[in-house]
């Protein structure tokens, strides 16, 4: 029976080696040391198992071999009923091994701890809501939800809010996770070595949208992430609306959206909603959907088709109001 | 409980036995719940600390009617074990009498702290703390109830009580755990 | 067959209807057969619900549950798979063979047995009516707060789960209760407490661990339910309550429960693996104070399923250590039953195969498990499919196939009659290729950054490929249990050729007929080592000890 585990455990070497094939999210093929020295924690500790799984199977094989009654053989083997030599050596050793892994796990924490704030790091404040993601930048002014921009090379201190029940914090590619805990104050850091867009994920089951709680990490080198925070931070230039993005800015501003959406230089102040202000300088939105025509129009005319259960389902724009939204929403950049 | 117990191999009676197991059982029922009520003391500043010595009056005295009714049991459970059904009857109906007025000063005491459940997080560890050890004392009236009748029906010999005695080691034990909720809740 | 004693004497008019004579039953043996018939059903069940995740995660976007449904579904089916399947079994196996394995007529309590029984039938059956009642719980089994609480979960759901999972906690209380005491009390003459079969030892610590684990889940729900209907804030967050409150109390009786659903299986290992290898357990002292000591450590380690929850550093190097230290008695089971195996004479019957890949499946789940004790590592994979994986080595793998070792080695005890060999071992072999299917791409995937518990996932994320693998792997399993009901009907309805002694057993349950008549014994045998059929069969070979 031992050949099926092993075609099963060659399989699995070849995922391992072969899992560069998609960097959209993955702990191996990792941007950041942190996410490196669990990576290679876990590497260490997977070929101990692997060396663990192989004696057991060994064992029972040659067990399994030496046990075949011979044809017409009726009598009953020797009777042992143990061996306290053997019995303290499986004992001990595993102890040493447990000893041995603990060392290294203590080793790897170290290597991981959150470093000390110093000047030129960039502090965050990621706040879980169902089921999207907002991000605060307390320093810079700054308030986006879906995507993180971040500055290569940089440490980023990330500050975890949510306002309503649990979520967790993951970008597998950079860091690990942790809980995002209403009425408590977490926190951890990422870094991302090199440029490049990382998927991230909400890994705390939330509620009925869970699944789609995605966000993107982009990692910008520190010109392009200078032009963003530029971008972020200026006004909406509104005097050069069109007719029908007029006409869209009044549906949005004086209808419903106000509750929950804020758009800066606007009366809308709604913290509920992800903040729309630059809605049209990201690339993806509402916890994972791509941002172009289709979704958006999809999202206006029922947006509960998209994403059954979402907290704005209820609210549906008729067909003849949607073109001049989106005319008005692309306005948001 | 079943009187008519089999042979045990462990020289004690099943009722007896189970009652430990039961005992066992409990304590890691009423563990979490205290514990849940020191993690949040742990976090938040508790109402009733700084209790003035008044403020001890009602729990003070509800405490004196619990250990008078441990003393009572003693005394059901040391008549019987000397044959004495009578006597048995009467002081179980004294015990079950001191529960019962027990329980009727901790539900003054709780109306009198004008403490509703929702009104913080104490509201509600103070109705569970309570409420769950009144029930647990309101289960060990009913076992003295079937002890009293079962007393005056003749049941019970100095030889065979095993429910008198399950009965007083629950009601021990009862009294036990409001000691330890008494101290956390006031003195501590 | 079984005989009418046992039940209620009042009722012995009402003895003519059969229906009525199982209801009222309190033999041991029938409510065992109640027990065991039950859980079957509800583990089909937990089956199906299985097989629709699978199908509504075969591929990204699928429509083939909505994420409400998705989201009830899992949660079914994990509660299910604990509350009403893996536990009740053992509970059930434990009913039939605790008593004749000492030597005993019944339990110690018949009548606060079969409470117990109703209570886990009705418990679930209230669970299930949910479906019909607005929807099943959906917050997944460990119900997380805030999100249970009533601004986040309106309507009766999680209501449905706290009494639901009240109910079915104390009725595996007073199960756990009466199994103690009979083990303490009803030992035959000679038999010792280290002279108990394995499998009763490992069911008086898996009780024990029971009576101290399960109150904490009453209290979780109980406080779960006040919050809800009273308006207290145990764990209300926006008005004072603390969400990690909730963890740690769920979890303080979620981690022994992984005990109290493993060890009973392991229990069964240590009968079939010695009397298939035809000598005695290797290291009996050392395999029972491992269980012992497992049952203390599993009430140490609740919050290494709280890793990433932000605690301190202190804590989590804690309960990182001692979530490891949990692998040592393991592992001296492991090499035990290796060493049993070792120099005997083999009978490679189908509870045997099942046995041996119990090993081979729960050794890959145990080195899982130390993967995720260690801090670093399980803040990457914790709330992935990793996770998912681990765990299902353990409960499927360990588990199941245990329960499955045990159902092929009891039936002929139990019905008179012996399951098909054939199908037996057609349904092994089909069952360790489709739960590897299933279960080992899962740690891939969790690698590869799969949240757990999500209904669907985008396209481009490559996991599309695996999770369309494990579900033909789901299917597969399907076909082996499929095999398994095919085994029991054929057999139920074939003509009982009452052997009893089939497998040629060392344990007092196959010195009574199959089935046992009531009361069990004819005579309570005296009994001097922990084998006692062998030393009747072998007196030249009797064991010393």
């Amino acid at each position: 029976m031992a050949w099926r585990k092993w075609i099963s455990l060659i399989g699995f070497s070849l995922l391992l080696a072969g899992c560069t094939a998609n960097p959209a999210t993955t702990t191996f093929n990792t941007n950041s040391s942190i996410a490196a020295e669990k990576a290679q924690l876990f590497n260490i500790l997977f070929w101990m198992g692997v060396v663990v799984f192989l004696l057991v199977v060994v064992l029972l094989t040659i067990a399994v071999i030496r046990g075949r009654r011979k044809p017409g053989d009726t009598t009953e083997p020797f009777q042992n009923h143990g061996n306290v030599r053997l019995e303290i050596l499986w004992t001990v050793i595993p102890i040493l091994l447990v000893i041995f892994i603990f060392f290294l796990t203590v080793r790897t924490m170290n290597a991981v701890a959150a470093p000390p704030r110093e000047n030129g790091d960039l502090t965050v404040r990621a706040i879980g809501h169902r089921w999207f993601w907002e991000f605060q930048y307390p320093d810079l002014g700054i308030t986006t939800a879906n995507e993180l921009h971040i500055p290569e090379d940089t440490n980023v201190h990330i500050e975890l809010v949510s306002v309503d029940v649990i979520h967790s914090f993951w970008v597998p590619n950079l860091s690990g996770k942790i809980d995002v805990v209403p009425g408590q104050q977490n926190s951890m850091w990422i870094r991302a070595d090199n440029a490049g867009t990382f998927m991230g994920h909400c890994a705390e089951f939330c509620g009925i949208q869970h699944a789609n709680m995605h966000f993107n990490v982009i990692a910008d080198d520190a010109s392009t992430f200078q032009a963003w925070v530029e971008g972020q931070q200026a006004g909406l230039a509104d005097s050069t609306l069109t007719d029908l993005e007029a006409q869209g800015s009044k549906i949005v501003t004086a209808g419903v959206c106000a509750g929950c959406h804020a758009i800066d230089g606007t009366n809308m102040l709604g913290k509920t909603g992800p903040n729309l202000t630059h809605l049209y300088s990201r690339s993806i939105f509402a916890g994972g959907f791509e941002l172009n025509d289709e979704n958006m129009k999809q999202w206006l005319r029922d947006s509960g088709k998209l994403k059954p259960g979402n907290l704005m389902a209820g609210i549906r724009l008729p067909d003849d109001q949607i073109e001049a939204v989106m005319a008005y929403l692309k306005t948001l950049r | 409980m079943n009187q008519a117990t089999t042979r045990s191999r462990s020289g004690m009676d099943s009722a007896k036995v189970a009652m430990l197991v039961v005992l066992g059982s409990e304590t890691f029922f009423f563990g979490p719940l205290v514990s849940a009520y020191l993690f949040m003391r742990g976090m938040y500043p508790w109402p009733l600390d700084g209790a003035p010595l008044a403020r001890l009056a009602v729990p003070g005295v509800n405490t004196l009617i619990l250990l008078a009714s441990v003393v009572t049991m003693w005394l059901a459970l040391r008549a019987i074990r000397s044959g004495r059904q009578p006597m048995l009857a009467r002081w179980s109906a004294v015990t079950l009498l001191l529960g019962l007025v027990f329980v009727a000063g901790q539900v003054l005491e709780y109306t009198s702290n004008n403490m509703t459940p929702s009104d913080h997080g104490f509201g509600g560890v103070f109705l569970t703390l309570m409420g769950f050890h009144a029930l647990h004392l309101l289960a060990g009236v009913i076992m003295l109830a079937l002890v009293f009748f079962r007393a005056r029906l003749g049941d019970f010999t100095a030889r065979r009580h095993v429910a008198v005695e399950v009965s007083a080691w629950f009601w021990y034990y009862v009294a036990a755990v409001w000691l330890v909720l008494f101290s956390v809740l006031y003195l501590v | 067959m079984t005989s009418q004693a046992g039940t209620f004497p009042y009722m012995r008019r009402a003895e003519k209807s059969k229906l009525l004579s199982w209801a009222l039953t309190t033999d041991h043996k029938r409510i065992g057969i109640l027990y065991l018939a039950t859980a079957f059903i509800f583990f089909l069940v937990g089956g199906i619900e299985a097989l629709l995740i699978r199908l509504q995660l075969a591929q990204p976007g699928a429509q083939v549950l909505g994420p409400d449904a998705y989201n009830q579904v899992f949660t079914m089916h994990g509660l299910t798979m604990i509350f009403l399947g893996a536990m009740p079994i053992a509970i059930g196996f434990a009913n039939y063979f605790v008593p004749l394995m000492i030597g005993a007529r019944d339990m110690v309590f018949p009548r606060l047995n079969a409470l117990s029984y109703w209570l886990f039938a009705l418990g679930g059956l209230f669970m299930y009516s949910s479906f019909l009642l607005g929807g099943a719980p959906d917050k997944g089994w460990f119900a997380y707060a805030p999100m249970t609480e009533r601004a986040f979960s309106p309507g009766m759901r999680m209501d449905f789960w706290s009494l639901g999972v009240i109910g079915l906690a104390i009725s595996s209380t007073v199960g756990s209760i009466n199994i103690i005491v009979t083990i303490f009390q009803l030992r035959a003459r000679g038999m010792s407490i280290t002279k108990v079969p394995m499998f009763v030892w490992n069911m008086l610590i898996t009780s024990l661990i029971g009576i101290f684990a399960f109150p904490s889940l009453i209290v979780a729900a109980a406080l779960l339910l006040l919050d809800r209907q009273l308006g207290t804030v145990f764990f209300n967050t926006a008005q004072g309550g603390n969400a990690m409150l909730w963890q740690h109390i769920f979890w303080f009786f979620g981690h022994p429960e992984v005990y109290i659903l493993v060890l009973p299986a392991m229990g069964i290992m240590s009968e079939v693996i010695p009397v298939f290898s035809r000598k005695p357990l290797f290291g009996f002292m050392a395999i029972a104070f491992s269980t012992a000591a497992i049952g203390v450590l599993s009430f140490t380690v609740w919050a290494h399923h709280m890793f990433s929850t932000g605690m301190s550093t202190i804590s989590l190097l804690f309960f990182a250590a001692d979530s490891f230290l949990i692998g040592v008695p393991t592992g001296v089971k492991i090499f035990s039953w290796l060493a049993t195996m070792w120099g005997g004479k083999l009978r490679f019957d189908t509870p045997l195969l099942f046995a041996m890949g119990f090993i081979v499946m729960f050794v890959i789940g145990g080195i899982t498990g130390i993967h995720v004790a260690s801090v670093p590592v399980d803040w990457q994979v914790t709330d992935t499919y990793y996770v998912v994986g681990h765990f299902h080595y353990v409960l499927f793998g360990g588990t199941i196939l245990g329960f499955l070792s045990g159902l092929f080695y009891w039936f002929p005890k139990m019905t008179g009659r012996m399951l098909s060999e054939r199908l037996g071992k057609l349904s092994f072999w089909t069952i360790m290729v489709g739960m590897n299917m299933v279960f080992f791409p899962m740690h891939y995937l969790g690698l590869a950054g799969m949240p757990r518990r999500i209904y669907t996932y985008p396209a481009d994320t490559g996991w599309a490929f695996w999770n369309l693998f494990e579900t033909v792997g789901a299917f597969i399993t399907a076909l082996g249990f499929l095999i398994i009901l095919i085994n029991l009907i054929v057999t139920l309805r074939s003509r009982p050729t009452n052997p009893q002694d089939p497998w040629d057993g060392f344990t007092l349950e196959w010195t009574t007929s199959s089935p046992p008549p009531a009361e069990n014994f004819a005579e309570i045998p005296a009994v001097r080592s922990r084998r006692p059929l062998w030393d009747a069969k072998h007196p030249d070979m009797a064991d010393t000890h």
